[in-house]
């Protein structure tokens, strides 16, 4: 699931560019490639110079070929997350190292299955790094949920709160802050389906899309479309009450537009 | 369900800065390597990355780990731009 959180685009976005080794970040291939080996791992000498010598072209070619040449390029990648990992996301994995090494192999995994949508418009280490970076904070995200720490979609369909008004508002404010709340309570009952609704209130108490998602049977991407539309349904509803964009926009920063 | 005055006021924070046209997180995660080392020392947005910037907007969860790649890289590459969350 989590690389089908990724790989969702791969078979729908297919890239436009091939992998250009000579387009770089600041327009110079030799920049380019001293910034790779800078922001690769840092290992003995011998694993600096294999990696200075890796293009973008050379990283994807050694992942998705196989011999010696691919396994220095997946135990050099390997490395490189693991450090990422660990930084980005260590202290909320726990002290377990077992956890760190799943993490870091399903980024492997998701980094190498993913290797025809690099787009090569960055180091590919980079890309890489945001890939993993993804795989470990949905599995955060997941573990949160079944440890209480994050509400669960289920939580957000049986709580119930009732609405108060908004505190330390002028009168004058408070009713014009109230007609556009009103209005949007209006609309949420009346444009948004059902799913739309749980979608858009359980993503707005933070409960993780991929749970979001799962319990909706709907692929993230999906997810996605379901939740922009809902938004781009409401704003129009509240535009056709003759609300503007900057009342919408007053209203969203605590103060009323007259 | 009942929407309280927190989820209402999120909803309108959401609303105002919804466009018609948006990507999703997984296009954002394609364009977010490059992002990422296109950002100036000031950390603002260079030009023709406001599709990015405005999905920093809506997602919290991709802004989530947009700064933890940040931060990362910049452990590994100290030149990477942008302020620090707490700056």
């Amino acid at each position: 699931m989590i690389a089908a959180r990724y790989g969702a685009s791969v078979t729908e976005r297919p890239s436009p560019h091939p992998t250009d080794r000579r387009k770089t970040i600041d327009g110079t291939a030799g920049r380019r490639r001293t910034r790779l080996a800078r922001i690769g791992p840092r290992g003995d000498a011998t694993t600096e110079l294999r990696r200075e010598r890796r293009s973008n072209d050379e990283w994807v070619a050694a992942l998705g070929g196989t011999g010696e040449g691919s396994a220095l390029a997946a135990r050099d990648l390997e490395t490189f997350l693991r450090r990422i990992v660990g930084r980005a996301a260590g202290d909320r994995l726990g002290a377990a190292e077992e956890d760190l090494d799943e993490i870091v192999q399903e980024s492997l995994a998701a980094v190498v299955a993913s290797l025809a949508s690099f787009r090569g418009d960055s180091a590919f280490t980079t890309w890489a790094a945001g890939i993993a970076i993804r795989v470990a904070f949905t599995e955060i995200r997941r573990r949160s949920v079944r440890a209480g720490r994050m509400r669960s979609i289920e939580a957000v369909e049986a709580e119930s709160g009732p609405l108060a008004s908004a505190s330390e508002e002028s009168p004058g404010e408070a009713v014009a802050r109230g007609q556009i709340t009103h209005s949007l309570e209006r609309a949420i009952a009346t444009v948004l389906t059902e799913r739309q609704r749980l979608a858009v209130l359980a993503e707005l108490r933070g409960v993780p899309t991929v749970e979001i998602a799962e319990r909706l049977r709907l692929k993230p991407n999906a997810l996605y479309k379901l939740l922009h539309d809902a938004r781009k349904k409401l704003r129009r509803a509240l535009l056709a009450e003759g609300f503007t964009a900057e009342s919408m926009h007053e209203s969203a920063r605590g103060r009323v537009a007259r | 369900m009942n929407w309280t005055p927190d989820d209402l006021a999120k909803l309108l924070g959401l609303l105002d800065v919804t466009e018609t046209e948006e990507i999703d997180c997984a296009e954002f995660l394609h364009r977010i390597a490059a992002y990422v080392e296109s950002l100036g020392p000031s950390g603002a947005p260079p030009e023709g990355t406001s599709a990015v910037v405005q999905h920093l907007r809506v997602c919290p969860e991709c802004c989530e780990e947009f700064l933890a790649l940040r931060e990362a890289l910049r452990a590994e590459h100290p030149q990477v731009g942008g302020n620090r969350p707490t700056e």
